[in-house]
């Protein structure tokens, strides 16, 4: 590199109406990529040679940062004894000065500070010896002496991060850079691109130029562990209801800056851009910071060849706030390389994600940068590595062994109500598939499970118009999640409309021809659309029983059980509540009530499978109808007048359930409608006595369900059997096979409470579940 | 196959990048670069007639200011603690990795304690008296190692891979009965499940 070039480039960039602003876009639109004077442009973008940039001033800012250099230097590298020393024979004078001066230690804040550095620069020489092996221009004395005193005077002037691993190799860039593009000048009067390139100042220039770099970045490199104890008072803050994945260990480790920017990598910007991975994160249970702290502490210096670093660096310069660069350029090269790591081997995943592939041309990568960010509007690269790559099949195969592991799991407490969970979630989750609105479910948490399944479809769709993720506090996290939570109950609501429109269909159609016929069949018909009509309705409302159910499961893995408790007894008036919804909703839903008989019959069904209560009652007793009918009935007559009770606000469920927990469980006869609150007593009432009067709460209990279980599938069957007649509605026969399906797993499920309850007694949640860590999936 | 997780920690520059080299690799570098975060790699190894595949967890030594540690140490198999035999600090080192490891385990993870850098002999500052003292105390198993010269590395691998499927029997042991009445169980609802979905999938919709 000639200084003619240097001085080419620099005047055709900083002349005298220069806008640092405008050269940032130049940079960012790929018009214009720094060549020989790359060093002064860093310079400029990080503010080095002043916030607001004027090349006028170029040259004083810089004999000014280099003056203050030259006094840090002094003051802070004392030299007690007053020798010729330039901090090069460290180790030999140590050993000396120990032995001359044992008290100095104590007494003299020179010798202190002297002591202390001599410590700190062995340690930093651990490190600086080893930059870049193979490079042998760091293999040079001079240049690791150089670093260790910058290193050194960094370290003293910055007491919280002193030196840490990693920060030797940001230095060492700089370094690397600097030497390429600084030169020997003999002239007296001097150009301001010679006096910027200056090779007398070299020392000077880094250090400033690694202050000011670290200024920028060196958050990454704290650690707080200090502020432990506020992250688990900020957790106790979190409703756990809505942020299920927030265990208090996680916000234990969102302490730590840098692990908290990896799981905003993970948990925002991946599982809004590329949910498909996300979820395949969250099978293998890899979290980012194992391998991307890495990534982001040395600014992907150990991921790419320095060259192509020295050009990332340009476009993380560039951006006002470089650490959201950093934040979206690893999520592109996550996305980027998705195929290579959705696969079947976690453990091939993991070596692919510590062993980033070579990249030749990083072009595709900055692109899809910027159009996650969403300051670009052309998405097609990011679109065209999404819509290309065929990892759904890996991801369903994935997920299937998974809920197979899961569930050998079951009997070890933890894992079994996560397990059944998740198995029921995936099944619903495809039936609804089906249907066209499909594509229009937001993506979120209570159907975050199913929708994988079908984002083959979705993912490409919904990636044309990404959301720009911001930074979100905790109550407007909470209030967005609770209008996703509005806007999937809307969902499932039309979608339970349009159901009922094609029943009503069906139903008046078999209505006009059964009153010429007269046979047999029609009787089974209508069971069979009352059937229908109850998987209507749990599209409706009873999502929420579901997903309470899997909240519960992965309650109990996560152990985030401060107010279990209370959590019990929501989910138990969520049961009552939801016995309460589906019943009003029959009254909302069906239009011709004239036929009464059908009712009825509906009205059965839904107590049978749904009722978790009279499922409970069973399995005391053995035979199933007869039990069934019995509080069904008595029931059934407080329903009819339950229904002029009101329309159940969905939408707010949640947020209601907690209140009238705290009504049902304190003060039963507050509540306005008398009737109601029998059914909710009694259900409640009913439930906690068998909580209580279950003395066997261990995991052998649950295989008594067993042989209950298949007496349930038996039943269902001859349901089936009576069906098939009917062709059309061979799809609701599965449905319901289905649903009958969910109510026996409902038993283990309560059992899981049980256990839970009995965890309580023992006061032994605690301790149990804070050791899920990060690879807690992966290494079972 | 079985995964098994293994967890090297010790001070900055005691050799544990360049031990896990040597191993996989076959290889010494005597300049490698420093670990930032932590490592991963694994590899594949026969003992005792069973295939085993030890993942390794290569952690930075100078982590042990952050409070990253114990979510490595979490789910390990086993943790192997290095220390180098020229360096008096990195040994008594020890006791402070030991401090994280039983905070986060308690006694429920095998510990191996490995001195590296017996090439450096004449250098030596940790007397192997000393050393035996310390293993006693704590229960380790303790191996000297090379990973210049490849000494006695392969040696702490197998050796690993033993007492890691030894510990693994007993614990399968352990929960077998349970997992047998598991299965039996897990069979009837798992039987059902695909089927329904694939049925589901051709019936179509409305």
């Amino acid at each position: 590199m000639s200084i003619e070039q240097a001085t080419e480039e620099y005047e055709s960039i900083f002349q005298t109406n220069f806008d640092h602003v405008q050269l940032r876009s130049k940079i960012n639109r790929n018009k214009y990529q720094p060549k020989h004077i790359r060093s002064i442009v860093w310079r400029v973008l990080l503010g080095v040679l002043g916030d607001d940039p004027n090349p006028d001033e170029f040259a004083k800012k810089a004999t000014e940062t280099r003056e203050r250099y030259s006094k840090l230097k002094e003051k802070i590298l004392v030299d007690p004894q007053q020798q010729d020393r330039e901090d090069k024979n460290g180790n030999e004078l140590e050993q000396e000065e120990i032995n001359d001066n044992p008290l100095a230690l104590e007494e003299d804040s020179e010798w202190n500070q002297y002591f202390r550095n001599q410590e700190l620069s062995q340690m930093i020489a651990l490190d600086v010896e080893r930059t870049m092996p193979g490079n042998e221009f760091f293999a040079q004395q001079k240049i690791q002496e150089m670093m260790i005193e910058i290193l050194l005077i960094y370290a003293n002037l910055n007491t919280k991060i002193i030196y840490k691993q990693g920060m030797h190799e940001l230095l060492a860039t700089i370094i690397y850079l600097m030497n390429r593009e600084y030169k020997t000048f003999e002239s007296e009067t001097k150009s301001d691109v010679e006096t910027l390139l200056d090779e007398k100042y070299f020392i000077h220039d880094a250090f400033i130029f690694f202050e000011r770099l670290m200024k920028h970045v060196g958050s990454l490199y704290l650690s707080q562990q200090e502020k432990t104890e506020s992250a688990l008072n900020m957790s106790k803050l979190i409703d756990t209801s809505i942020f299920q994945g927030l265990s208090v260990e996680t916000s234990f480790e969102a302490a730590n800056p840098s692990v908290k920017k990896c799981k905003k990598i993970q948990n925002v910007i991946i599982k809004s851009k590329d949910p498909e991975l996300y979820e395949y994160f969250k099978l293998a249970g890899i979290e980012l910071q194992i391998f991307a702290l890495k990534w982001i502490r040395l600014l992907f210096i150990r991921e790419f060849h320095i060259e192509t670093v020295l050009n990332i660096w340009d476009y993380i310069f560039a951006d006002l706030s470089p650490l959201d660069f950093i934040d979206y350029f690893s999520a592109s090269m996550l996305i980027f390389i998705r195929e290579q790591i959705i696969v079947r081997d976690f453990s091939w995943s993991l070596k692919r994600l510590f062993k980033y592939p070579p990249i030749e041309d990083i072009t595709i990568l900055i692109e899809s940068t910027f159009s996650l960010k969403g300051t670009s509007p052309n998405k097609s690269q990011l679109n065209e590595v999404l819509k290309n790559s065929k990892v759904t099949e890996t991801l369903l195969a994935l997920k299937e062994e998974n809920e197979i592991r899961k569930s050998g799991m079951r009997g070890r407490g933890r894992g079994r109500g996560r397990g059944r969970g998740r198995g029921r979630g995936r099944g619903r989750g495809r039936g609804r598939g089906k249907k066209k609105n499909i594509k229009k479910q937001p993506r979120f948490g209570l159907l975050n499970k199913t929708q994988k399944n079908n984002s083959s479809n979705t993912t490409p769709k919904t990636n044309q118009k990404p959301i720009k993720p911001k930074k979100l506090s905790k109550k407007e996290r909470l209030i967005e999640s609770e209008k996703k939570n509005n806007n999937l109950i809307e969902i499932n609501k039309k979608l339970s409309i349009y159901l009922e429109m094609s029943i009503n269909t069906i139903q008046d159609f078999l209505f006009n021809n059964s009153q010429t016929q007269n046979d047999n069949s029609d009787s089974s018909v209508y069971v069979a659309i009352a059937e229908l009509k109850q998987i209507k309705d749990i599209l409706f409302g009873r999502l929420n029983y579901e997903d309470k159910t899997d909240f519960f499961g992965r309650m109990i893995q996560t152990s985030d059980l401060k107010d279990g408790l209370n959590k019990l007894t929501n989910q138990i008036v969520m049961e009552t509540d939801e016995n309460e919804n589906i019943e009003n909703k029959e009254e909302g839903v069906i239009i011709d009530n004239d036929k009464e008989e059908e009712n009825e019959k509906e009205n059965e069904k839904e107590k049978k499978n749904i009722d978790p209560l009279s499922g409970k009652v069973i399995e005391t007793k053995n035979p199933i109808k007869e039990n069934n009918s019995n509080p069904n009935l008595s029931e059934e007559n407080e329903n009819i007048e339950i229904k002029e009770v009101g329309f159940g606000n969905l939408g707010k469920k949640k947020k209601r359930k907690k209140k009238r927990t705290k009504k049902n469980t304190k003060n039963n006869q507050t509540t306005e409608t008398k009737k109601k609150i029998e059914t909710l007593g009694t259900n409640l009432f009913g439930k906690l006595d068998t909580f209580s009067s279950s003395p066997k709460s261990n995991t052998g209990s649950i295989f008594e369900d067993t042989p209950k279980k298949q007496n349930n599938n038996n039943n269902s069957k001859n349901d089936n059997d009576q069906l098939q007649n009917v062709k059309k509605n061979d799809q609701s026969n599965n449905e319901i096979k289905n649903e009958d399906e969910n109510n026996t797993e409902k038993e283990p499920n309560l059992k899981t409470s049980n256990d839970l309850m009995k965890f309580f007694g023992g006061g032994d949640v605690f301790g149990e579940g804070s050791k899920t860590g990060i690879n807690d999936n992966l290494f079972d | 196959m079985e995964n098994f997780k293994i967890c090297f920690m010790g001070d900055q520059s005691v050799g544990k990048t360049s031990i896990i080299n040597r191993f996989i690799y076959d290889d010494f570098n005597i300049n490698s670069q420093s670990t930032v975060g932590v490592d991963f790699l694994s590899k594949t190894i026969f003992v005792e007639n069973e295939s085993v595949r030890l993942h390794l967890w290569d952690t930075a030594g100078q982590e042990r200011f952050r409070c990253l540690i114990p979510s490595y140490v979490r789910n390990s198999s086993l943790v192997v603690i290095v220390f180098d035999i020229t360096n008096k600090t990195s040994f008594k080192s020890i006791e402070f990795w030991m401090d994280t490891v039983q905070n986060e385990r308690g006694d429920d993870v095998i510990v191996f304690l490995v001195g590296n850098k017996t090439d450096l002999e004449d250098e030596r500052q940790v007397s192997l008296e000393k050393l035996e003292k310390e293993a006693n105390k704590n229960g380790f198993l303790y191996l000297e190692t090379s990973a210049k010269t490849g000494h006695n590395v392969k040696q702490l691998f197998r050796k690993i891979g033993i007492s890691i499927l030894k510990q693994n029997k007993k614990r399968k042991e352990l929960i077998k009965p349970e997992l047998d009445e598991n299965t039996s169980l897990m069979n009837i609802s798992l039987n059902i499940d695909p089927n329904k979905l694939k049925q589901k999938e051709e019936s179509g919709c409305c």
